[in-house]
């Protein structure tokens, strides 16, 4: 799949295969649709001013720096 | 005295007096439960005789003259992903039905019921809290209408008086909606700030408890008690400012263009309208932009996808008939995404957040004032449309204007500001700056009362 805006059925049995899912194929269009919109999303994400590069890429830390609060 | 309509200030002031019992109190709780619960269900579990027994036993404390806790005896609602002792924590799920009751209360409902809060009960959430709707809970002032989620249940809990607090947790705006929509005060505190141990988990990078009550002041409280800041509650007064206080010398911005697209143009107007209230009394209205927030918004969307597909991937591939649609859908996008995506998902985080910090510093900010919702309370199958053309289903458009603040992590309390000309609430969202809480409070609290007083 990787930064392929079009994703095909067959690219869901794959990656669903891969990660250990079953997805009926009822569903398998509608998760076409949803990992394209995906990879359309990341794209724009890159526009990102200061977007860091991939290897600053897992550096955010979700909690608060200590003694910055109100207290 | 009547019960009926007291904020969590008024009650704690009247009990102390001896203007009001526990019993009484309870008993109001109870009967407004019974009245309106049939059409709202906001409750899923409440337990009378235990209740009214606590009642009178918090009464007879009150004859042996020891100083009260600060919360004493305050009937609070919990969001049912929760847990309280003694009751299941089903998260609206099929699959957690028949789950044991929780053994230990969350920290957060320890820290209440230590400063001497009363569990009423547990409300209704939607299904794993991944959603806006709630079902069943309808909103009070309409009851085609949602109540917004995912704590709906305690947000409409307390708009029918049937608690006079209650606990939520937002990940996507899961606080604020239901608060706007059902005119009640909601507040997301900072994220990482109050424990989440206890709590089912939705997203666990972006999860945040917090309190929705009748006023910033109530709202307040009940996050000083979460907060593990409980003594702190009687010295409110002195930290809230009166009514009437000056905005002179406070900078507020009024952000336009991501949030000022796509919204019902009576609830703008009430933004601006408030906002010129807050002019009258001294503020300086900065108005600006964040450029970032339609990043910011697309940042917590899909780390929730991948985060929520983590916490449900073995329900996922053991039992997936057992979730509902929204849930499920939400969850196997989320187990299919590339581990690249969910990295470059946490880099551009750092990034939004940097530059929500650098807005606020910029522009010199003391708090920001955006719309809290696009909408009024819709129905659960609406499809928005607006005047580009293009069109929403309720959960992209009710999660539009929240859903940035989870990835930055910043406090915003939303705010009743009025009613619309179809008679539901409209609210205002009060964002602050990282782990300045109490000032926001200060803030919001202040803004509550320019709303209030306004001609």
């Amino acid at each position: 799949m990787g930064d392929e805006e079009t994703v095909s059925i067959e690219d869901i049995r794959v990656i669903a295969r891969h990660v250990g899912l079953v997805v009926p194929e009822d569903r398998l269009l509608a998760l076409c649709v949803a990992l394209a919109d995906a990879n359309r999303a990341m794209r724009d994400l890159e526009q990102l001013p200061g977007a860091p590069a991939d290897e600053a890429c897992g550096a955010f830390n979700p909690s608060w720096d200590a003694g910055e609060g109100d207290r | 005295m009547s019960a009926d309509v007291l904020t969590i200030r008024e009650a704690l002031r009247a009990l102390d007096s001896g203007d009001l019992t526990h019993v009484e109190l309870m008993r109001t709780c109870l009967a407004n439960i019974d009245a309106r619960d049939r059409d709202v269900q906001a409750w899923l579990d409440v337990r009378p005789t235990y209740l009214m027994e606590m009642a009178a036993a918090a009464d007879r404390r009150r004859t042996f003259g020891r100083p009260a806790p600060s919360l004493f005896g305050i009937p609070i609602g919990v969001k049912d992903i929760i847990d309280v002792v003694g009751y299941q924590t089903v998260c609206n799920m099929r699959s957690r039905e028949h789950v044991p009751v929780a053994t230990r209360d969350a920290e957060v409902v320890h820290r209440l019921r230590n400063d001497g809060a009363l569990i009423v009960g547990k409300t209704v959430t939607q299904e794993a809290a991944a959603g806006v709707v709630s079902e069943p809970c309808r909103n009070p002032y309409d009851p085609e209408r949602i109540p917004g989620g995912s704590s709906g249940g305690s947000a409409a809990a307390v708009a029918t008086g049937t608690c006079l607090g209650a606990l939520g947790t937002d990940t996507g705006g899961s606080i604020r909606i239901p608060a706007a929509l059902c005119g009640v005060v909601g507040f997301k505190p900072t994220y990482g700030q109050v424990p989440l141990e206890g709590i089912f988990p939705l997203s666990p990078s972006l999860d945040t408890v917090g309190p929705l009550a009748r006023t910033v002041w109530d709202a307040t409280a009940l996050w000083l008690s979460m907060a593990g800041r409980g003594t702190e509650i009687t010295r409110l007064d002195e930290m809230l400012e009166p009514a009437g206080a000056s905005f002179a010398g406070r900078r507020i911005g009024v952000l336009e263009g991501f949030f000022r697209d796509r919204v019902q143009p009576e609830v703008a107007e009430r933004c601006e309208s408030v906002a010129s209230s807050l002019a009258d009394r001294g503020a300086e209205i900065v108005r600006c932009q964040w450029h970032d927030a339609v990043h910011a918004r697309t940042i917590a969307a899909y780390t929730s996808l991948v985060e929520c597909a983590f916490v449900h991937r073995r329900a996922l591939r053991e039992a997936p008939e057992l979730m509902g649609e929204a849930l499920r859908s939400r969850v196997e996008i989320g187990a299919l995404l590339p581990a690249d995506t969910y990295l470059r998902l946490k880099g551009a985080r750092l990034t939004v957040r940097e530059s929500a910090k650098r807005l606020f510093a910029e522009h010199r900010l003391d708090a920001a004032l955006t719309p809290s919702e696009v909408t009024t309370a819709p129905r659960a199958d609406d499809i928005l449309t607006w005047d580009d053309g293009s069109s929403e289903n309720v959960s992209g458009a009710l999660t539009r204007y929240t859903q940035p603040w989870n990835a930055t992590g910043q406090p915003v309390f939303s705010i009743p500001a009025g009613m619309s000309q179809g008679d539901l609430p409209i609210g205002v969202a009060v964002i602050g700056r990282p782990l300045k809480d109490m000032e926001l409070a200060i803030t919001a609290h202040a803004i509550e009362h320019a709303i209030a007083e306004a001609p």
